[in-house]
Order: structure tokens, then sequence, then C-alpha cells
């Protein structure tokens, strides 16, 4: 089965003159291609991110706190990926594994946050009027505005009885009359200060705060004919959760890549570690500069999308 | 290492095979059935322009059961037109002649030319093509689906292609998002094994010149593939979730907003991600061209290569230049003025490594004792095709001019001038060349004159009135032929500037040469099926006296390839060397497969004897 | 991608050396790495909370951050520090690419009117 790679040099030993075995160049040039492809979405990310309209660009939407916890278990990831291949070099296959058994539950657990995250998401709406409306007319969306005379053209928070995909169309298709929303505390039109300072009153337990909080929980009901559109916070919201989704959804389809990698060499790739213990070695330090990668991109989206 | 093929059965050695040139041939079949596919569908688009309103006769019927609507009463509606068209172009490029040239020719002579075993990862080649295949059968099966085919244009731009609501788009986007994915696994082990694989001995500046383009080519295919595959998943998701990542606010759509759209994304967004993979695809046709041309003129002339390093100098550049080059598709777009000025400029610095190339071809001819062989033929061919093509690219080249030319039929024959009489002649030179290597026969000459002389004049009867009609205005993209706004109809009589009948006239032309064109392929299609199996027998396993490494193996080279290890001694092209030629046979000319002359050549791998030691490398 | 060879010799395949100390300094390297990627993630999301003047200013130093974290994995974790010369080459033709793609369809929005404003 293997004649024709038993002929192939430099499969597992150096060449010379390159200092390297094909496996780790074929690697590089992988990952090269794949700065592209992350690289072209970026663009693409800015250039949508610079042509958007005032105001338009939702600030403080992600949780950062979720989001940091997840840099730090990729980032642990990473590092246990690195010790198990010095396990393997030094010999000791069972360090390798347990190295690894963290690996794979890092990444196992990214995903299970990822998909939290998700849900969360999915289950929070905007919807768009028809007219502005101001916060003295509905004291219920006292959060998002410091003025109450100011015009507010949409409002974010939960809508009774929609789920994820729900449009305008399809609401008044189920024969909705009204929507009824429960406003969010604040609104990511605050700029990022007011909204930080929201927080903090929060916090400290203010009793404007506690208002705001009790009022929200009734609800604000519109008919149908005052609303312009609604949407779940999914990539049909606008650009910044369409990028959102579909930069964290590529970034999670390569750490499940990852995963699978992984655990293949972890069962049933692992009788090579046998058979030939350096070629082994090889493979699992090109897997790693894989995995390595998918932590470097995660590093990047993180400020990105949670923090810009 | 030898005898390894007899151990595997039929389905490990001719389906599911690992070795580079049963995967060589495999795309090569695969993709010359996509390009006559293409050609197919390009005889009824120019059949039906030459003749506005009238049903295509034969097949007609079958077009209209096959594609319903669109075909009704036997007539390509301007809806089919589109149809046709988009395919026309995603079939040719992407399906045809990319993997034609990087597909077929890449796997199969590089290892041989590099003097390796065989690729560096054969089973990565393997599934390189057969995810090839299914996104071919993929693009291929958008035909019968409800709706038709994709229909907005190979460069698929949206708006267009997000609001069209019938799935021949998605079909088109799910089978690029394949195709990018082979083509990435091929480049890859193209550079793996050119830098690790090459014979010890083999430096840089001994490949044989075909390596470079195609070592070149697949650093564009890596680099420049993988923003288009972002821009199809873009695409995916504006089609599937109602994303906006390219469409634009307020858009209104025959007359009525757009429901339920959030807006705010940019149609210029595409077409950035799309040309900054469709302008290197352009080199990606014509640097394996070159290649090929420039193996078969080094060897019928029996002379090195005139400027061999300037040659690689000048892909490299190409290769790079390439890449920031891409946006003078995008003059008509309304981008900045600014950015239209720095496109402007490096599009013609990029013509001088072009020429640099073209020069130092032409100039390889001068003073050579010519070969007139098929493949000759088919590679001197190349110089002055691909020469008009170039040429004719200038004016397009900048911003003022091209504004006038750009959505015209003088785009449609400039862009064809590259990559028809030039890449596919130099696929047709590659495969009369190379096609004793492959099979141990030789191609029929005779039917090969005929195919020669019959493509080259039914190529530019087809391709120069499209440079005419372009110039005297006639927009591309009318399924009508521009009937509607020439003198001929009976509406536009007397008015100043509709098209004249005798550019209107052209078209006509156009549509008998593009079915002589088919029929002079048919002598093709016969020489090569008949010369596999009954073709003369080549004498040895270098028929042609050449130097380059894929000759020094058994005919047709076995698993493994070579019978022993492979050193490499001299620079590719050491043929008429002063010290090689004995006094007698000095001025000899070539009499078929080498019979009992002294060699006037060098093969790389034969070491160098006291006599050459003078000679300085 | 490298120098010309040796020309007329077989390479010869390196032997397989484990040199167990300089895998365990490699090991504390590594771990190095790791505490300053801590360190760097609780930077940025602090200084989220700290709120420069500008937005371009928090982008910025978000971004610096992210380019430092990005670096040490690079250069320790993926072994670019030591790495082979021919993959320094083709990362940074990689990058310059990359970055052709990025400057140049990002300044394409620039001169036209009511768009490609700063951040905001």
């Amino acid at each position: 089965m293997n004649q024709a790679h038993a002929t192939i040099r430099y499969t597992t030993e150096i060449r010379e003159d390159t200092g390297l075995y094909n496996g780790k160049l074929g690697m590089w040039l992988f990952l090269a291609s794949e700065v592209m492809l992350f690289g072209a979405l970026f663009s693409a990310y800015v250039f949508l991110r610079l042509s958007a309209r005032d105001g338009e660009w939702p600030h403080g939407l992600l949780n950062i706190p979720i989001g940091a916890f997840n840099t730090l278990v990729l980032i642990t990831s990473s590092l246990t990926v690195a010790l198990s291949w010095t396990s393997l070099k030094m010999g000791d296959f069972q360090r390798y594994r347990r190295f690894q058994f963290v690996t794979l539950g890092c990444a196992t657990a990214f995903l299970g946050i990822k998909s939290w995250e998700y849900y969360d998401k999915f289950n929070h709406y905007e919807v768009w009027l028809e007219k502005p409306v101001t916060a003295k007319e509905h004291p219920q969306l006292a959060g998002h505005s410091t003025d109450p005379d100011a015009p507010i053209a949409s409002i974010i928070g939960h809508v009774e009885g929609a789920r994820p995909f729900t449009t305008l169309a399809s609401l008044e298709e189920a024969g909705a009359t009204t929507v009824t929303i429960h406003p969010d505390k604040f609104h990511y039109r605050l700029s990022a200060r007011q909204q930080a300072e929201r927080r903090k009153a929060e916090r400290s337990g203010e009793a404007e705060t506690a208002r705001i909080a009790a009022e929200s929980h009734e609800g604000v009901s519109f008919d149908v004919s005052q609303i312009d559109r609604l949407s779940a916070f999914v990539p049909r919201h606008g650009t910044f959760f369409a990028n959102y989704f579909t930069l964290t959804g590529l970034h999670a389809l390569h750490v499940i890549g990852g995963i699978l990698a992984f655990a293949f060499l972890l069962w049933p790739g692992a009788r090579m570690w046998r058979d030939d213990p350096e070629r082994y070695t090889n493979r699992v330090e090109v897997t790693g500069l894989f995995w390595h990668f998918i932590d470097l991109v995660w590093i990047f989206l993180f400020p990105i999308l949670y923090l810009l | 290492m030898t005898s390894d093929s007899h151990e595997l059965g039929f389905v490990r050695k001719y389906i599911f095979s690992v070795d580079h040139k049963m995967i060589g041939i495999q795309y090569g079949f695969t993709s010359l059935t996509f390009v006559f596919t293409g050609l197919i569908l390009m005889l009824l688009m120019r059949w039906q322009i030459a003749n506005p309103g009238e049903a295509v006769p034969i097949v007609g019927g079958l077009l209209e059961s096959l594609m319903g609507e669109p075909a009704s009463e036997g007539k390509i509606s301007a809806d089919l037109y589109n149809m046709f068209g988009a395919m026309h172009g995603t079939i040719m490029i992407f399906l045809g002649i990319v993997p034609l040239v990087f597909g077929a020719f890449g796997n199969y002579l590089v290892p041989l030319q590099v003097g390796a075993p065989d690729m560096a990862f054969p089973k990565l080649n393997m599934y390189s093509y057969w995810l090839y295949l299914i996104g071919g059968l993929i693009m291929l099966a958008s035909f019968v689906v409800p709706g038709g085919p994709a229909q907005a244009g190979w460069t698929s731009y949206p708006p267009l292609t997000t609001i069209i609501p019938t799935d021949g788009q998605t079909y088109w986007i799910l089978a690029m998002v394949i195709i990018i994915t082979s083509s990435l696994l091929g480049s890859i082990n193209i550079i793996v094994t050119v830098i690790q694989l090459r014979a010890p001995g083999l430096t840089w500046m001994r490949l044989p010149f075909f390596v470079w383009t195609e070592f070149v080519t697949a650093f564009l295919l890596l680099l420049a593939f993988p923003p288009l595959e972002a821009g199809s998943i873009l695409q995916l998701m504006d089609r599937l979730t109602g994303s906006s990542f390219f469409m634009p606010h307020d858009l209104v759509v025959s007359g009525r907003p757009l429901a339920d759209l959030s807006g705010g994304g940019s149609p210029l967004l595409w077409q950035h991600l799309f040309w900054f993979l469709g302008h290197p695809e352009v080199y990606v046709l014509i640097l394996p061209a070159m290649g090929i041309v420039t193996e078969v003129i080094a060897n019928n002339t029996r002379k090195p290569v005139w400027g061999y390093r300037a040659m690689v100098g000048s892909v490299l550049a190409i290769g790079f230049l390439s890449m920031v080059v891409w946006a003078h598709h995008m003059f008509m777009t309304g981008m900045g003025s600014r950015i239209s000025m720095f496109f402007q400029t490096t599009t013609t610095i990029i013509s001088i490594p072009s020429v640099i190339v073209m020069t130092c071809l032409l100039l390889s001819l001068w003073g050579g004792s010519i070969r007139f062989t098929v493949p000759m033929l088919f590679a001197i061919a190349f110089l002055p095709m691909f020469g008009v093509g170039g040429l004719t690219g200038i004016p397009l080249a900048f911003n003022s001019s091209d504004t006038a030319l750009h959505d015209s039929y003088y785009i449609i024959g400039h862009f064809h001038y590259v990559v028809a009489p030039g890449t596919i002649f130099a696929v047709f030179a590659g495969i009369y060349y190379w096609f004793p290597k492959a099979t141990g026969r030789h191609m029929n000459t005779v039917l090969g004159w005929v195919h020669f002389w019959g493509s080259l004049v039914c190529m530019n009867l087809i391709f120069f009135p499209m440079l005419v009609q372009g110039l005297a205005g006639m927009g591309r993209r009318m399924s009508d032929g521009g009937y509607n706004y020439s003198a001929a109809h009976p509406s536009n009589e007397g008015v100043i500037g509709a098209l004249s009948s005798t550019v209107m006239h052209l078209n006509t032309v156009i549509a008998w040469s593009v079915l002589a064109l088919m029929l002079f392929q048919l002598p093709f299609l016969f020489n090569f099926f008949y010369s596999i199996f009954a073709g003369r027998r080549v004498e040895s396993d270098n028929p042609w006296q050449a130097t380059t490494l894929e000759w020094q193996t058994p005919t047709p080279p076995p698993h493994g390839n070579f019978a022993q290890d492979v050193v490499v001694y001299r620079d590719p092209y050491a043929y008429s060397l002063a010290y090689a030629l004995q006094p007698s046979t000095s001025g000899a000319t070539w009499s078929g497969d080498g019979d009992g002359e002294a060699p006037d050549f060098e093969a790389q791998n034969q070491p160098v004897s006291g006599v050459e030691s003078t000679r300085s490398e | 991608m490298s120098s010309e060879g040796p020309a007329h010799t077989l390479p010869t395949p390196s032997a397989p050396t484990v040199d167990l100390h300089h895998v365990q300094l490699e090991q504390r390297r590594f771990l190095t790495v790791y505490a300053v990627l801590i360190f760097g993630t609780v930077l940025t999301v602090a200084m989220y909370y700290v709120h420069f003047e500008e937005m371009w200013q928090t982008v910025a130093v978000a971004l610096l951050i992210a380019a430092v974290k990005g670096a040490f994995v690079a250069a320790v974790f993926m072994h670019l520090w030591h790495g082979e010369r021919d993959v320094h080459k083709i990362l940074l033709y990689t990058g310059v690419v990359v970055a052709a793609l990025f400057g140049l369809s990002i300044f394409s929005i620039f001169n036209i009117p009511g768009s490609g404003h700063l951040l905001r």
C-alpha cells in the first residue's frame, strides 16, 4: 500500500539545504494560504466597518468576560500542545497523552462556550420602528437613551414569542398584530463611555437603574404597522453580526478540524509511535502548528470583534 | 522501485491512483472534457448571436427538453444566453484550462523534470483530483436544477447574484469552494515537490523553465485563491442567511425596495475579493503555457533558450506584480480615482517582464536549426497570437481608454487571444510533444498539420472580428449580438451611430468559424485516441532528443519514474554546445528518432567529461 | 528557495538526536510565553474598561497588544524564531501579499465622496 510513499525522500528526515521535512513545509504553505483566507476576511471586515454609516455599528453587544475567558482557554490548549510535543521529544508517550487530553478538553470547552454565546445572541432582538419614539413616551426605554426627549429609532431586547430566525413577515404570517419587547438596559448606540457608566451604576445598585430594570420587565408593545423590521442577533441583523458569525464560525470549524486531527493522532494514528516514533513526533509538531495558528487567529479576532 | 505497478489492481492503478502520472492523465482527460463542453456552449451562443430570434437547428428540441422554459421553442432566450455565458466562462477557466495546464501538465511533468519518484504527498494529490471532479460535477449538475445554472457571469457580481431566486448560483458557489480546496492541495504539493524533491545537483538555476513557471503558478494559486474562497463564503452567507456583505443600503430592485435586508454591505468588496484571484488567474493560465512553449522551442531549435536567467527573473517578477494589478478590472466601478491611478501604473509595469519573456523566446529562434514538428508549429504560433493578446491589452490598462473599451467586444477579443490561441495552442504543443513519452507512440503528423492550420485560421477568424466589433462600439453580453442596436433593425433606420450591417455581418463570420474550429478539432481527437493504440511506436526513450530529465526515463515512465537515482550535472538546455558537436555532424539536420547520428545535446544527468572542464558554468 | 546546495552529493538524513537539556529549555520558554499571553489578555480587557478618548486610540492599543501576543505565539510556539529560512521567505512574501490586499482594497474607498471616514 505504501509503495508510492516508500520511495519519496524527506518524509521524516530533514533535507540538508532546506532544513525541512516535507510535511512541515506543506503545513507552512497551507498556513500561508490560511493567512490569506483570514486576511481577506479581516480586510472585508475593516472595509465594511469603514464604510458603515454613523452610529450604525453596534458596540458592546458581545460578552467581554466570556470572550476573555475563552481566549485563556484557547491559549492554555496551545501551551499543552507545545508541551505534549516536547514530551514526545523526550520519549514520554504517557505525558504526551495527558497533555493532549487537556488540549482536547480545552478545545471542547471553547466550542461549548462559543455555542452558549451563539445561543444568547440568537435570542436577542433588535426592532426597528417606522417612526422614532422617545423614552418619555415609553418609560420602559429609559435605558436606551440618556435624554428622555431624544428619538429612539430601534429597540433591543427580547421579543415575546419570537424564535431565532423570526422576521416581521413570519410574525405577520403567524397572525400577530402586536409585538411585545422587553428592552435591554442600554442600547448599543450609547457611547462606550455611557455604556460603561450604566454598567457601573448597575453594579453599585443605584435607584435609577433599578427603576429601569423593573420597567423594562413590563415590556413595551407596538402594533406591527409601527415596525419597520425586526431581527435577532443573527447574520441578517446587520454587517457587524454577519462578520461576527462568519469569522467566529469559520474559526470554530478550524477548531473542530484541529480536534479531529488530534483525536486521530491520539487514538487510531498512535500506532505509528511504535513503528516510526520520529515521524509520529513530526506529525504532532505539524498538527501543533495548525493549532497554534488557530490560537493566533483568535488572538486577533477577540479584540477586533469584542472590543471595537 | 520499478516493478510495483503490476501489483496494483485496476481500481488502484487507474481510478484511485496515487501515481502522479496517472493523476495527471486523469486531470487531462477530465479537463479536456470540460474544455469541449465549454466549446459546445460557445457554439450555441455564437449561432444564436448570428441568427437572433431563430430556433437552434438540430439540437433546439433537445435544449428545450433539457433546460425547459428558458429554451422555449428551441430558441436561446436572453436568460439562457446569460446562463451559457456564465457557465462558458466558469467551465473554461476554472474547470478547463487551469486544471489542464496546472493539474495535468504540472502533475505529469514536474516530478519527472525535477528527478523525483512522485509528488511529495501522493495521497493528497489523489484527493486534489477527486475534489476537482466533485466540484466540476456539482457545477455541471447546476444545469439541471430548476431555474438553471448560475447566470450572472463567471465573475458573479452581487447584488445581482444575491437576488437571483434560483439555486444555480448556490451550486456555483459550492462548486467553487470545492475547486478552490482542490487547487490549494495541488499547489502545496507542487511547491513542496520542487523545493524538497529536486534531484541532487538540480540547483535552482538548472531547473527547466517549465518547472519555474509551475512553481510560480503554484504560489499564485496558493495565495490568490483564498480571498475568493473568503468571498464565496460571504456570498454564500448572503444567499443562505440573508446577511448583507455585498448588499448596499436602500437597494431597489424592479422599482421595489428589497424587504428585510439590513444593507450596509458593498458590491465593491466582492469585486476586490474576486479580482484579487481573477487577475493572478490570468497568469495561472498563461505562465505554464509559456513554460510549455519554452520547452518545445528549446528542443526544436536545438539551442539553449536565449536569456534563461532573464526569463526566470521575469517570471518571478510577474508572480509578484500580478498580485497588485487586480483592480484594473474595476476601473468602471466608481472606486476612487487615486487608486485607479495606482493600478494603472502597476498594470503597465507588469507588461515589461511579460515582454521580456516573449522577447527571449523570439530571440531563441534566431540562428536555430528549427525543426518544424507539429508541437513546434503550435509553439511558434503561440508567440504572435499571445503577442496580439498582450498588445491589445495595453489600451485596457489605462483608465481613460478602458472606460470606452471595457464593456465592448474588444475586451472579449483581447482576453480570448491570450487564452484561446495563446494558452490552448501551448496546450496542444505540449500534448503533441509529450505524447510519445506518456504512451510510447507518436501522433500522426499529417493530421497534426490539418489540426494546426485549421485551428490557427479559425481562431483568428473568430477573435479578430471581435476586436473590430468592439472598436465599432458593440457591447458585450448581448444575447441578440447587438441586433436591436444595429442599422439592420427596422426601428433604427437612419439612426446615426447604430451598428452598421458590416459590423453585424461579422457575427455570421464568427459563427461559421466557430463551427469550422470545432470540425478542425476532430482530426485531433481522432489522432489522439487512434495514436494511443495504433500510433507509430517510438524507437527510443528520447525521440525528440531532449535534455530534460523526463526523457531520461523508461517509456512510459513506470511507477517510481527513474530506473536509478538521478544526479544532475548540467543546465536544462544543453543543445548544440560547441564542444559536443563532432566536426562531421555540426551541420547535420535532424532526421527522425536519433537514428545513429552523434547527439547534438547533453542530457541534464549526463556526467561532465574532461573535455568540457574548460567551459565556464 | 534556498541557495544552491552541494551539487553532486546526495544529502544524508540527519540522525535523530534528543538533547534533553535543549527540550527542557524549550519547555521553560513555552511556559514563559504562556505567562506573557495571559498578561496580554488581561491587559486587553483592562484597557477596555480604562477608556481612551478616541475610538482609534482603543483600536490602536488593542491591535498592538494583539500583535505582540501573536508575535510570541508565532516565534516560540510555532518555532519561527529558530525557523528555517525557506519558511521565513514564504511567510514574508505572504505578509507582503496580504498587506497589499488589505491596504489597496481599503484605500479604494477613500476618495469616494461620503465613504471611507475614519472610525467614529
